[in-house]
């Protein structure tokens, strides 16, 4: 069975859970969140990050400045969350672990208990 | 310091920026720019990992559409998304000085790019010089010869006829004016800067040589003043052409400083295509109009000569106009655009319906052919 689709769509989810808590811990510009991110099991790509920062900034969550690093041979731009950002990181941490807690629980409750059996003989039709 | 990227991630950015042209230019250069200080940061890291990096992109086009998707209501109104009220990603000065180096085959790739996307009418420009340039080195040629050809009602017959025939090309080359020759309130802007500029840089080197003179100094001190202060003064001249252009097609935004903003660190890569593209038509011109004043005398060599120098003098004006176009793409910050898939008339549909059916003909030929073998 294919679960490609699937787990596409988890990531997409993930990914800005991802990247808004990687920015909680100062300002970072792309390569940086890939490389800190380490690959964060697929959810992250070259390709998915830069759009995705794009529609971060464009929704106010990140704030964005170029500078020139010394060692960089090009400008870099750099992300920080914005205060809506960090109202919202928080709000996405605590959902996302209610999320998960109930997500592991229901997966190992079922590990562990059979349904009941359903019945062998058919039911009579009211006619 | 090496500033190029590795040709794998070079050819991934222009196929990336060709596919996002229903952005901005200002959000194109912006992601570009990031984009590239991410290639030279996995190119730092080794062969593999820039390898990796292209790949993990993608495909060029799926990723200019997420960035139309992310980016400003422009680039998802022509995407065919309703557009809202977004925060543009427009490049602070600083970062916005920053200039790709091109290579002489890049300019002339550019220049040709721009002459492939104009619109037809740009070989009516160069009959309309030729014949101009034509009639009017063969009349000057006779005005010592007691014909009694005065020489300035040719002269202004001259620049009449020519910079009407280079506003005519801006429009063709960067506007969609369906009526690029009839003139307008802008031809008129674009021509009184055209010969103001000219006039001022005839005046200055006038003004710089004529101290020379006053000492008396050798001809070939004047000689040699007088050609380093026209290619200073041209030089300078060349980073104004976008102003001009504007003019010509009645951009409002192109300003004269915002030219000299916009050709910023280009002068070089302006004066490269200058030196391939119109200086060769140039030395011709030159050459030819010497020849014609000096040694030839027959009212029927002259006529021949001015011919000739009225064509290499007309290529040499159609060259420096697609330049210059070009470096206006350059200072308003715009790409330089696809070739147009059919430079006339698209075909009709009953020219496609007949070859479709000639190929329909000759393919169920071909497999009752095969069939049989």
């Amino acid at each position: 069975m294919d679960i490609t689709a699937w787990q596409t769509q988890l990531r997409k989810g993930a990914a800005e859970l991802v990247v808004l808590s990687l920015l909680t811990a100062g300002e970072r510009y792309g390569l940086d969140i890939l490389d800190h991110a380490g690959g964060a099991g697929g959810v992250l790509s070259d390709g998915t990050l830069y759009p995705l920062l794009t529609r971060l900034e464009r929704e106010g969550k990140v704030k964005a400045r170029w500078a020139m690093a010394d060692e960089a041979k090009v400008p870099r731009k750099y992300y920080r969350l914005s205060a809506e950002g960090e109202a919202l990181v928080a709000e996405m941490q605590r959902a996302w672990h209610e999320f998960s807690a109930f997500v592991t629980g229901a997966i190992e409750e079922s590990a562990h208990e059979r349904p009941p059996a359903a019945p062998s003989r058919p039911i009579p039709s009211a006619a | 310091m090496n500033d190029r990227l590795p040709p794998p991630a070079d050819l991934f950015l222009r196929q990336l920026e060709k596919a996002l042209w229903p952005l901005s230019s200002g959000e194109r250069d912006a992601i570009l720019l990031e984009l590239r200080g991410h290639l030279f940061g996995r190119a730092a890291q080794g062969k593999a990992a820039l390898a990796a990096a292209i790949a993990g992109l993608g495909d060029p086009e799926e990723l200019a559409r997420e960035f139309a998707v992310a980016g400003t209501g422009e680039g998802l109104r022509k995407v065919g998304l309703p557009g809202r009220a977004l925060v543009p990603l427009q490049l602070p000065d600083e970062v916005a000085g920053h200039r790709p180096r091109l290579k002489v085959r890049d300019i002339v790739a550019q220049v040709n790019a721009t002459r492939l996307a104009s619109r037809d009418g740009l070989q009516l420009v160069g009959a309309a010089a030729v014949a101009t340039l034509t009639g009017t080195n063969f009349l000057l040629a006779q005005t010592g010869s007691g014909a009694g050809v005065e020489a300035w009602p040719v002269m202004i017959v001259r620049v009449v006829v020519i910079v009407a025939a280079m506003a005519a090309a801006y429009r063709i080359i960067l506007s969609d004016d369906r009526e690029p020759w009839v003139p307008k309130l802008s031809t008129f802007r674009f021509a009184t800067a055209q010969v103001s500029l000219l006039a001022a840089i005839i005046g200055a080197v006038l003004l710089l040589i004529a101290p020379l003179s006053l000492i008396g100094a050798p001809p070939a001190v004047r000689t040699a003043a007088a050609f380093a202060a026209v290619a200073f003064f041209s030089c300078a001249a060349m980073r104004v052409q976008p102003w001009l252009a504007a003019l010509a097609i009645d951009r409002r935004d192109v300003t004269l400083a915002a030219a000299w903003r916009g050709t910023r660190g280009r002068l070089w890569h302006i004066v490269r295509g200058w030196a391939v593209l119109v200086l060769p038509f140039y030395l011709v011109h030159i050459l030819l109009s010497t020849l014609m004043m000096k040694t030839v005398s027959s009212p029927a060599g002259q006529l021949a000569l001015a011919g000739l120098d009225g064509i290499a003098a007309a290529c040499a004006l159609i060259a420096a106009i697609l330049l210059n176009a070009t470096v206006f793409r350059w200072a308003a910050r715009e790409s330089i655009p696809e070739p147009r898939p059919f430079a006339t008339e698209p075909p009709s549909d009953e020219f496609v319906l007949a070859a479709r059916i000639k190929l329909d003909r000759l393919f169920e030929a071909s497999r009752l052919e095969n069939g049989r073998l």
